[in-house]
């Protein structure tokens, strides 16, 4: 069994108006885990924590079985990221892209970045302020390829980007982890983007997170329940994570195992498990 | 370090430092032509290149958060400290070429008698202390508070740099003032750029912007 990519536990971060509180996450390794969560529920806080671009109040992170506090400069080298903002400065071309980041990691495979551009068809006489969003993230998704990275970290790198670019986006995911070694931590307020991707799904409300869970167990142990008002009340309320009450009857997300076995339950996808928790969370 | 360096000296190149350089270089050049015919002291038109060179960094800096090459950074296998170093030593050496093309465009009026060499060294410690002064304000308060601090710090050296430009231009600044009186003045402003330099290390190592 691989050793954890990611293990995130109590980590605290404070501000005025919002807190990332007491947060335990893992990501097993040679998976990917999605993290769902609403505009500003902490996805990308906890990302910035986990990468050390903030401080943190409280808690300890590990990556690829190291400790973050101490080692987290090194680390990087096996980190390939990709924010919601590429973060390459306008003016900037391919060569200077690839200059400067064969100096940054010891790893840099000069050869490799110009195969991906050339894969992902991203010109390198263009300045980067004149690519599009899709090129754009294509170009961070080449540079956390192109240094042998084992943990892949994405912070909206789905956002934005129209149908046909997601779907490519989603199959240089696929081949990534091919490699049974490799992982990626990937978040999104676009539930089918990862459904498809993912093999775990953590959903992050408010600074918490709500559940950290193998995709396909949740999607066996939970349903959708159809019945009226009355068949809801009178269901085990630890069986109920979630309800919906409308004029043509209620739907519940509740715990197959749970609810008697005459019950009219329908498989839910991650998106509705989502929508309810966050709902109920509420 | 080497790498955010390299990021540095692309990024002033990128950003038109080739025709500010260029600009820059015209100017130091007429300065000299008038002071060696005699005309006028060019002392006029060293001192605004001076104070380009020395806002260059923070104007580099003002760029890193609009393009947010300022969280990329931190994903890069690099110390946080070397960040602040990078920029450090990107401001270092624009004011070293900076200076060395002025004493370059000074030889003929050297040459000319219109300067000795106390005179030129006298010059230079003005120059090159404005020099160091213009990012030595402003970096610490960056990487205290981010862009609102880089905001407030550009107007409050702006209006400090347009004060010292129009004082050190008076011939009698330099006139009066001694060898040894410019060389603790640039001590003074090497040591204010030294201490600048620990501040930002402190706030980027402590802060979160």
């Amino acid at each position: 069994m691989a050793e954890n990519a990611i293990e995130i536990r109590g980590v605290t971060k404070r501000y005025k108006d919002f807190c990332l509180d007491n947060v335990d996450l893992t990501l097993p390794g040679g998976c990917i885990l999605g993290l769902i969560g609403e505009n500003g529920a902490g996805k990308s806080t906890l990302i910035k924590v986990l990468l050390g671009i903030i401080h943190k109040n409280a808690g300890s992170v590990k990556i690829l079985g190291r400790d973050a506090d101490r080692e987290l400069s090194d680390i990087k080298e096996d980190i390939g990221v990709v924010l919601d903002e590429v973060g390459i400065p306008d003016g900037f071309r391919a060569k200077h892209i690839n200059n400067v980041m064969k100096l940054a990691y010891r790893n840099w495979d000069e050869k490799q970045f110009y195969d991906d551009l050339e894969k992902f068809k991203i010109p390198t006489n263009k300045k980067f302020k004149e690519f599009s969003r899709g090129m754009k993230m294509k170009m961070g998704i080449a540079i956390a390829l192109s240094h042998k990275a084992k943990l892949l970290v994405l912070d909206e790198a789905t956002n934005g980007l129209d149908p046909v670019i997601r779907d490519e986006v989603t199959d240089i995911f696929n081949d990534f982890t091919r490699e049974e070694d490799h992982s990626i931590l990937i978040s999104s307020h676009i539930v089918s983007d990862l459904e498809k991707l993912c093999d775990y799904v953590s959903f992050i409300h408010h600074g918490r997170v709500l559940l950290n869970e193998e995709k396909d167990v949740l999607l066996e142990e939970y349903a959708i329940c159809h019945c009226s008002e009355e068949q809801l009340a009178s269901l085990d309320p630890a069986a109920v994570k979630g309800r919906k009450v409308g004029r043509y009857g209620a739907q519940a997300l509740v715990l197959r195992d749970k609810v008697p076995a005459d019950m009219n339950l329908s498989p839910v996808n991650i998106e509705e498990l989502f929508v309810f928790m966050i709902k109920e969370a509420d | 370090m080497k790498c955010l360096y390299v990021k540095e000296l692309w990024q002033m190149r990128t950003n038109g430092l080739v025709y500010g350089g260029l600009a820059g270089l015209i100017m130091l050049i007429t300065g000299a032509a008038l002071a060696a015919l005699g005309i006028a002291d060019g002392f006029f038109l060293s001192w605004p290149v001076f104070l380009m060179a020395g806002v260059a960094p923070f104007a580099d800096l003002n760029d890193d958060f609009k393009s947010r090459w300022s969280d990329l950074v931190r994903t890069l296998p690099a110390r946080r400290s070397d960040e602040v170093g990078a920029k450090y030593l990107i401001a270092l050496t624009i004011l070293g070429a900076v200076s060395l093309v002025y004493i370059i465009s000074r030889i003929p009026v050297i040459a000319a008698g219109g300067m000795d060499m106390g005179e030129l060294f006298k010059r230079l410690a003005l120059l090159m202390s404005m020099g160091s002064f213009a990012p030595a304000l402003p970096l610490p308060l960056a990487y205290r508070w981010g862009d609102r601090g880089l905001k407030a710090a550009y107007i409050v050296t702006m209006v400090l740099m347009g004060m010292f430009g129009g004082f050190y231009s008076t011939d009698s600044v330099h006139d009066k003032m001694s060898g040894a009186g410019a060389a603790v003045m640039l001590g003074t402003f090497a040591a204010l750029f030294g201490l600048s330099w620990v501040i930002s290390a402190r706030c980027i190592n402590k802060y979160d912007r």
